[in-house]
């Protein structure tokens, strides 16, 4: 997949940007708050419907607005052309079209055009709390499927409700058992096929992982990935686990956790408690890992997200790397990259000056730089 | 920003206050029934009238209707046999519109929510359940295909199972009409896992 032109309109600082970009190498420079990860923001929210960042897209619109919009053409692997617009308005919902439709949520368009971005943000994956890890697996997954883009929104909606029940349960002193007894059901069913899902993608994902890591290390260390349903018995489950299984593993817990559950008044099993184990030789990245190895697990996790997603679309995805140089590490990025290039996938990275780390690289392929200044492209 | 009078604020409120419709459509459409001649005006004044007048819920399945019971209700043409569960009267408009449904429906007026504190009673459950005489013999139900369309689709087939009706459910799968390999593969997938034998 290649973003063959982009327009943004009140993103942050860029009021009215419009440019066309490299098949392959781009390079975004500029002065910290000049804009430059902007243009990286701009691509993801064409890709996910949303910045890669935390930020709320309220804070995305430009002050001075009402509304923000991100317009991107882009050409699939087999040279089919895509388009999309997202545009979203203070108070308002996000609105999202493209080459299949109108009115689309966004799951319509969450997979269409693949896309990696390794940022600074994303450090908390190997050392932050399990949810950061979460919050990975279920990203990589939206990617690859629909089916779990509608999987996980459920779980939420369900968790949710059920929550609502325990709550007013909690506070009212009145349970209605049959009301419990249903929704812990439809909690259980979307549980265990989430639970089951992230299991056997953990299991896929590990090889590319591996292979991963010891291209960034030059092969001296070992690493393993471990899913983890940490409110299950550990030695009873793995990848091949059935669901059948999974929703009898639940059940018994459900049955066992229900007084507590009420006495709490929230769910206490389930996919949303799960962990990701990401181990080095010693033990468990997030307590033993030092500076250095975070940042190869990081790397690493990351070009193994762009090949096993390579693999299961079939399309090569876009890579937006931000501010690798200054905050990442050179060297380490460097065998990535120039891997990544040889695939010919089509790369974003901003800089605050062009870094020694790109130099070598670029020679033999086609690439364009854009200087960034006061949210305005100075050079196009 | 408010008006000087008085009377178009207060429309342009009463729209405001509808589904869907901002400060901005409501502001249009108050100045366009202003410019109109007075009886468009009464034509809509008197409709609303007769909409709230003569429009009720059918005491046999609760959708809209002006004679009670409703046409549907008493059509000899009807299947009194089998009976479709949905949850609100747009979704009997949307199966009436197919021409290919010849039994009765049940409205039940919404799905189990405990968020938006809706339980079984705030539903026609009750209603349902007293419907189901001996001539009685399928409940097909159709409720939405999310979260709560679910949990009340799970908490129905609970009754009717211990009443000993014959139940079944709509199947979720690709619209006819469209090609296979444009289905949203989260559809495809869902319709192979709802695959029924040949
Ligand atoms: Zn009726």
């Amino acid at each position: 997949m290649r973003v063959t032109t982009i327009r943004i309109h009140s993103l942050r600082n860029h009021n009215d940007t419009e440019t066309d970009f490299s098949p392959e190498m781009n390079i975004i420079l500029g002065h910290n708050g000049a804009g430059k990860t902007t243009i990286l923001e701009a691509i993801s929210i064409a890709s996910l419907s949303k910045s890669f960042l935390p930020t709320p897209d309220s804070l995305l619109i430009n002050s001075a607005q009402s509304k923000y919009s991100v317009h991107a053409k882009a050409q699939t692997d087999l040279q089919v052309p895509y388009a999309v617009t997202v545009s979203f308005s203070a108070g308002g919902r996000k609105h999202i079209s493209s080459s299949i439709g109108d009115s689309l949520s966004p799951k319509d368009i969450i997979g269409e055009m693949p896309v990696v971005v390794l940022s600074p943000d994303f450090k908390a994956i190997t050392f932050g709390a399990p949810d950061d890890r979460r919050r990975f697996i279920d990203a990589l997954l939206s990617q690859c499927s629909k089916r779990y883009v509608e999987e996980a929104i459920a779980l939420k909606r369900i968790i949710k409700q059920r929550n609502d029940l325990l709550t007013s349960a909690k506070k009212t002193g009145f349970l209605d058992t049959a009301m419990l007894d249903l929704w812990t059901d439809s909690f259980i069913a979307s549980a265990a096929e989430i639970t089951a899902r992230r299991f056997v993608f953990i299991e896929e994902f590990m090889p590319y992982f591996t292979e991963s890591y010891s291209r960034v290390s030059n092969g001296k260390e070992m690493v393993s990935l471990q899913y983890q349903a940490k409110t299950l018995p550990k030695v009873t489950i793995n990848s091949s686990t059935k669901k059948n299984e999974l929703l009898h593993l639940f059940n018994d817990i459900a049955k066992k956790c229900r007084n507590e559950e009420i006495r709490r008044g929230t769910t206490l099993f389930g996919p949303q408690k799960d962990d990701l184990y990401i181990g080095i030789h010693n033990g468990e990245a997030r307590d033993y890992a030092s500076q250095g190895q975070h940042k190869s697990l990081l790397i690493a996790l990351k070009y193994a997200e762009f090949q096993y997603l390579y693999a299961q679309k079939q399309e090569k995805p876009i890579l937006l790397y931000d501010d690798i140089f200054s905050e990442l590490d050179a060297t380490r990025t460097r065998n990535v990259l120039q891997t990544v290039l040889e695939t010919g996938a089509q790369v974003f990275i901003t800089a605050t000056e062009a870094h020694q780390g790109m130099k070598g690289l670029t020679e033999s392929i086609d690439k364009k730089t854009l200087i960034v200044e006061n949210g305005c492209i100075k050079n196009d | 920003m408010h008006y000087t009078s008085e009377s178009i604020e207060t429309v342009v409120e009463l729209f405001t206050s509808l589904p869907s419709i901002g400060r901005k459509t409501a502001q249009r459409l108050t100045f366009y029934l202003l410019r109109q001649p007075r009886e468009t005006v009464d034509k809509f004044s008197s409709a609303l009238q007769d909409l709230k007048n003569n429009v009720r819920f059918c005491s046999h399945c609760f959708n809209f209707t002006e004679q009670d019971p409703c046409v549907i209700c008493t059509s000899q043409k009807r299947d009194k046999s089998t009976i479709c569960v949905v949850e609100d009267p747009n979704d009997v408009l949307a199966i009436e519109k197919t021409g290919e449904y010849k039994g009765l429906y049940h409205v039940l007026h919404g799905a189990l929510n405990p968020l938006d504190g809706i339980g079984p009673n705030d539903l026609k459950i009750k209603e349902l359940i007293a419907r189901l005489n001996t001539d009685v013999q399928e409940i097909i139900l159709a409720l939405n295909p999310n979260v709560e369309g679910e949990v009340t689709t799970q908490y129905l087939a609970k009754i009717t199972s211990q009443l000993d009706i014959k139940t079944t459910r709509i199947a979720r799968g690709i619209p006819i009409g469209s090609d296979l390999e444009l289905a949203d593969e989260a559809t495809l997938s869902r319709a192979l896992e709802g695959r029924i034998q040949l």
